[in-house]
């Protein structure tokens, strides 16, 4: 149910470059639901874009991400640094209800007027976040925030689609070489930039940062050596050794552009591909809706007066999308003439 | 895509979270969207948040006298600061003489003990719809 627009594109617009929080919360809302004006809205403000920092925080259900993630709100802001906060919750997949509650561990920012927090719920996507992420970190962006920390949902394996939105993407393990560790080796290990075994005040902290540490031995000379780091988020420990390998991944990010400009490059392909894939399949979807033939075609089906597939390929083929399948069927038929 | 949202917190120094999960989760099963905030809230950080989280709908949990203070100042709160987003008020403590005094403040919907969740769910579903286009 997308709220009324009381304020026009311009003024939201306006409003979030001019820093307003009101015209940006409205703004990532119309983003998350997906509405047209958002487009419109996102393709004035890409110009602005491109100065914050971006963190993403990714690992396993209750490992300490939101616990985390209030620390590096507060050491941000000791360095004078303004911050939003996006955090992503599961979507239940019966209802399509969520309840988003990792803001309650950065409740002491609450009111702090650099701080902006904004809970997202996944909507059916998997990957950690939503596809709303990436235009919502664009508003912030636009609205000025310095740093912006995206905490994915905490599900320990696939979320590989925060590190093509994050300029420095931080794993977060607990200690113990149980599931959690062991199943990280699928595909979150390349995603990590920076590996933190939180809850360190627990044993086995050591055996958790060894095993890591070991794991990355081997990278080659001139690549990023991913830093394995203990932190006791709970008890504020461990947090400014973060922040400086934060700053360090920034300076090897910059001396290694051009090897990151692949990396850039097919991240820029998939966003475009999938731009293009909704903008076809919402300009298809309008014409099918627009179709007044549908309501009679099926009852002369059910009269058996029509077989299912020729209305398909009869409608498909006013849609002017026909024309490939006819080619498909033809080549088709090719191959299944006997020889 | 789109879905109702509603921030469900408990005001002051009342520590009884059992209500407001309960209701969090209710309204979750019923498709919409809980920013959930917990205890310790005061008008000030349930408004703040409520923008942030471009919230429909409010929900406050109350099990104890505090929001005899509490929610007046936190209508004023929103008045002040422009904001029509309806509130909710729930919880054991809260009387019939109490309701129709909060009513009369302003709160828009009131649910003293006995409730019936689904007349929660229903009140919160038509205030939202209240809110919006289509
Ligand atoms: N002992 C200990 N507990 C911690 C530490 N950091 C966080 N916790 C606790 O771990 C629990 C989960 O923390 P969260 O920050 O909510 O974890 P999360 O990864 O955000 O959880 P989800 O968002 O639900 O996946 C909380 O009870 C925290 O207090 C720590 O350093 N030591
Ligand atoms: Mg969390």
């Amino acid at each position: 149910m997308t709220p009324r627009i009381d304020a026009s594109i311009d003024a939201l617009v306006a409003g979030t470059l001019a820093g307003d929080l009101r015209s940006a919360s409205r703004l990532i809302r119309l983003i998350d639901d997906g509405a047209p004006a958002a487009w419109q809205a996102q393709k004035r403000l890409f110009s602005h874009i491109g100065k914050a920092l971006v963190i993403g925080i990714t690992g396993p259900p209750g490992a300490g991400k939101s616990t985390l993630t209030d620390c590096l709100i507060a050491r941000a802001r000791r360095d004078g640094k303004s911050v939003g906060v996006l955090a992503v919750d599961p979507s239940s997949p019966i209802s399509g209800g969520a309840i988003l509650g990792d803001r309650i561990r950065m409740n002491r920012f609450a009111l702090d007027d650099a701080v902006f927090i904004r809970s997202l719920a996944s909507r059916g996507h998997f990957g950690g976040i939503t596809p709303a992420t990436r235009g919502a970190i664009r508003v912030m962006d636009a609205m000025g925030k310095d740093v912006i920390l995206v905490e994915t949902v905490g599900v320990g394996q696939d979320e590989v689609d925060i590190a093509r939105l994050a300029h420095t993407t931080i794993v977060v393990a607990v200690p113990g070489l149980g599931d959690d560790v062991q199943a990280m080796k699928a595909g979150i290990l390349e995603v990590g930039d920076l590996f933190v075994v939180n809850k360190a005040d627990r044993p086995d902290a050591d055996e958790t940062v060894g095993y890591l540490q070991n794991v990355f031995r081997r990278t080659p000379a001139g690549e990023w050596r991913r830093p394995v780091l203990k932190a006791q988020a709970l008890h504020h420990k461990g947090i400014d050794e973060i922040w400086q390998a934060i700053a360090e991944h920034a300076v090897y990010r910059h001396s290694a552009a051009p090897a990151l400009k692949a990396r850039q490059r097919a991240n820029c392909e998939i966003e475009l591909r999938s731009f293009l894939r909704q903008g076809l399949q919402q300009a298809l979807l309008r014409k099918l809706d627009a179709e007044p033939g549908i309501l009679e075609a099926v009852a002369d089906i059910v009269a058996g007066k029509s077989d299912i597939y020729a209305v398909t390929d009869e409608i498909l083929g006013k849609l002017r999308f026909g024309e490939e399948r006819e080619e498909e069927a033809r080549a088709e038929n090719v191959v299944l003439r006997p020889g | 895509m789109s879905a109702i949202r509603v921030l469900v917190g408990v005001l002051g120094m009342d520590q009884h979270e059992v209500g407001a999960v309960a209701i969090a989760k209710t309204l979750r099963d019923e498709g919409m969207e809980v920013i959930y905030t917990g205890c310790f809230n005061t008008p000030e950080t349930i408004v703040r948040t409520a923008i942030e989280e471009d919230a429909d709908v409010i929900g406050i949990s109350s099990h104890s006298w505090e929001y005899l203070y509490y929610m007046p100042e936190l209508i004023e709160l929103l008045k002040h600061n422009a904001l029509d987003i309806p509130v909710v008020l729930g919880g054991s403590v809260i009387t019939e003489e109490d309701a129709a005094s909060m009513r009369a403040k302003g709160v828009a919907a009131v649910f003293g003990s006995g409730s019936v969740m689904a007349n929660v769910v229903a009140s919160v579903k038509s205030l939202a719809a209240r809110d919006t286009a289509h």
